[in-house]
């Protein structure tokens, strides 16, 4: 739990007013605006202590899969009737164990998912993960561990491979022809078979049969499947995960407060002070709670910029401002006039421009849209004023920005289109007269000539946006540096 | 069909005898059977006369001669098993397949000898089919269960003409890494063909031993009519392959 909140001390009242004061300072600086006139008139802050707890309840999933034999595991069971209740018993032993639940406390609050703030999430426990085994007679032999012999079919014995049942094999003297050939090179009746071609089989001694080589004569085999243990193992692998869920009475704290506090969400233990509290047995439930303490500073803000009233909220350790209207826009109004100007006429948008950009956000505002387009020099402006632009605000002055632009480049902006343009037809009318041909001599089918054909100008057409982009673009940022050329 | 003896010179000037079965027309096809570590026992002539009605003359010669001549086993009985191992490990390889040159040379002038001369070799014989096939110019090869092909595949870039193998997937002398490398070189090669039989056991197609396998057998038997078939009705097979592998 210490390394959740590693020893976070709540910074005085006075400091967080301070802190605040800089941000709105930071804000506007280079708005137009001295540090002098922006002060902070009300400041009413109170520090909010309440206790706050996870519930972690403990969810138990398995699995089983059999295994063919007997084999160790680590928790041998009698039999499957017993497999609930281990499971159960598992769950309750991990919260009744005074170190385990603390391992368990441990990794709910160093997972980056979970912890205050989170309303709900699912932690994987892999410590609490077991493995049961209990074993159930083999089906394959019915719990003997033998079966009947499958090559003899339970008779120990088979047909003799050399006689064929016969008990006869051919005379290996004369090859079964039943003669000889004597020292004159006359026939004679061979002596061995006596002319009949056969003699008694060596290999069965005239019984017709061989001993079955697979079960050595007995009639039966080891079972294949359980190896004869006569028993197979079915395994069930336990998965334990935790589900938080954080809460905390809401009744006594501040609306306002409640609102911030649910905004954080998970971010909420960078901003408040959490003082654990010693875990509780609980053994009844399957249900574990760590408690805790928090501390979080809250306060009514109110600035006063140049004449400006601006009521916001100050909340946590950070003294983070929050529920500000924009105030950033009023400062910069007469920018945004004169980027309105700018926007509107041709002859005047250097001008109009020269005097908007006299506001570092707007001028900032004027350099990203030469780069990226207004879209996201909106997002851009958003992430670097967050406090003092609205969205439509920063959309507004992104869109006034790139019209201004088109207006102060606009016969650039004209030259590089019409540039790209004859460039890319030129290109065409090349492909067209000199590999055309032999781009279509490569296939004979009219689909792919009718591809290719389609292709090679929209490839070009493309290339040729892109490029004016591209152009166009430099061209506004060229004309951005003549305006101002000290301010980057 | 008939059958008998013949002698046969070996390349010191020695004799040695070979089983010989013709078929019912001559001239014909000759196929040498090359032994197991049994001998010419029962199940090698029984081999040879079940080639002969098939129309090959079938030659198998006693390759245990320079060490006793007329040996018949069977892995049935323990001590002629234990026996046929022991004359396994006096049996000198090389001078073994000096004598299957001299049974090639001796088919080859034998008057009823219509050309071509295959052999098939069945386990101590299947790797010496091998060998025939990659030092010799005999026509085609086939080779059931040879055991220790994995220490010569170097020398299969040699065999022009065609092979056959076939495989026993469980083969108790052949580690499942040799099957391996034995499958990758040879699927590479342009002229040979090779089958595994998953789950058959070494020799499962010796008919009167313990590990015999009637399906497994059977088709095996029947790729090698069908390969023998086929190499000998195209003559020019062999020659292709011989540029094909120049």
């Amino acid at each position: 739990m210490n390394e959740q909140t590693p020893e976070k001390t709540l910074p005085a009242l006075a400091e967080l007013e301070s802190r605040a004061l800089i941000q709105i300072q930071e804000e506007l600086k280079g708005n137009g605006l001295k540090k002098e006139q922006i002060e902070i008139t009300t400041f009413e802050a109170q520090l909010l202590d309440f206790p706050a707890l996870i519930t972690l309840t403990l969810k138990t999933s398995h699995k089983s899969r059999k295994q063919p034999g007997k084999i160790g595991g680590q928790h041998v069971l009698a039999n499957a009737q017993a497999l609930p209740a281990a499971l159960e018993n598992g769950e309750k032993s991990a919260l009744s164990d005074p170190e385990t639940l603390q391992r368990v406390h441990m990794t709910v609050l160093q997972d980056p998912n979970a912890g205050a703030g989170v309303k709900e999430a699912t932690i994987a426990l892999p410590f609490l993960n077991r493995e049961y085994v209990y074993y159930e007679p083999c089906g394959t032999c019915r719990g003997l561990g033998q079966n009947v012999c499958n090559r003899c079919q339970g008779k120990g014995q088979e047909q003799c491979p050399r006689c064929h049942a016969s008990g006869r094999e051919t005379c290996t003297y004369c090859n079964g022809r039943q003669y000889i050939q004597n020292g004159q090179n006359e026939k004679q009746q061979c002596l061995t078979c006596n002319g009949s071609g056969k003699t008694p089989c060596t290999l069965c001694q005239q019984t017709r049969t061989v001993q079955c080589p697979t079960c050595k004569g007995k009639g039966k085999a080891i079972c294949q499947h359980c190896k004869g243990q006569k028993l197979n193992s079915v395994i069930t692998t336990a998965e334990t995960t935790a589900l938080a869920v954080f809460s905390f009475e809401r009744e006594p704290l501040p609306p306002a407060a409640l609102a911030a506090i649910d905004n954080a969400g998970a971010d909420l233990k960078n901003h408040v002070v959490l003082t654990p509290l010693p875990p509780q047995m609980e053994n009844e439930k399957q249900e574990s709670h760590i408690r805790f303490q928090i501390q979080l500073p809250f306060a009514d803000i109110t600035f006063k910029i140049d004449k400006q009233e601006v009521a916001g909220t100050l909340f946590g350790t950070q003294g983070a401002l929050y529920n500000l209207p924009p105030f950033l826009e009023n400062a910069v109004l007469p920018g945004m006039i004169a980027l309105e100007e700018a926007a509107a006429s041709k002859s005047s948008a250097a001008e109009a421009l020269k005097r908007a950009g006299q506001y570092r956000t707007l001028r900032y505002a004027l350099q990203a849209c030469a780069r990226w387009g207004p879209k996201k020099t909106a997002r851009a402006l958003l992430k670097k004023w967050p406090l003092g632009l609205s969205g439509e605000g920063a959309e507004k002055i992104a869109a006034l920005s790139a019209a201004g632009l088109k207006n102060l480049s606009h016969r650039s902006v004209l030259t590089c289109r019409l540039v790209c343009m004859a460039t890319m037809a030129g290109l065409y009318a090349l492909y067209a007269y000199t590999a055309r041909a032999s781009v279509m001599a490569m296939t004979s089918k009219a689909e792919l000539q009718i591809f290719a054909d389609l292709a090679v100008p929209t490839l070009l057409a493309l290339t040729g946006f892109y490029l004016a982009k591209s152009c166009t673009r430099q061209s506004m940022a060229k004309n951005l540096r003549l305006l101002f050329p000290e301010k980057s | 069909m008939s059958n008998n003896f013949v002698t046969i010179k070996a390349h010191d000037g020695q004799d040695f005898e070979a089983y010989i079965a013709f078929p019912e027309k001559t001239p014909a096809p000759v196929v040498i059977l090359i032994q197991e570590i049994f001998g010419i026992n029962h199940e090698m002539r029984e081999k040879c006369d079940a080639m002969a009605a098939k129309g090959y003359i079938a030659l198998c010669p006693d390759l245990f001669w320079r060490i006793e001549p007329g040996i018949h086993l069977t892995d049935r009985i323990p001590e002629q098993l234990e026996r046929a191992f022991t004359l396994f490990g006096q049996f000198d390889q090389e001078q073994g397949l000096e004598d299957l040159r001299a049974t090639l040379a001796h088919a080859r002038a034998m008057k009823e000898c219509a050309g071509p001369v295959t052999c098939i070799g069945y386990c101590l014989g299947g790797k010496l089919a091998y060998m025939m096939a990659a030092r010799t110019d005999i026509d085609a090869t086939v080779s059931y269960y040879g055991v220790g092909l994995g220490t010569m595949l170097e020398e299969a870039d040699k065999i022009t003409t065609p092979l056959l193998l076939h495989i026993a997937g469980e083969d108790e002398y052949v580690p499942k890494n040799e099957q391996a490398d034995i499958q990758s070189t040879m699927l590479e090669h342009p002229t040979a063909e090779l089958y595994v039989y998953p789950g058959m056991s070494h020799a499962f197609a010796r008919g009167e031993g313990l590990h015999y396998n009637e399906q497994a057998a059977q088709m095996a038997n029947k790729r090698t009519d069908a390969f023998l078939t086929a190499a000998l009705a195209n003559p020019a097979l062999t020659a292709k392959n011989k540029r094909h592998a120049k």
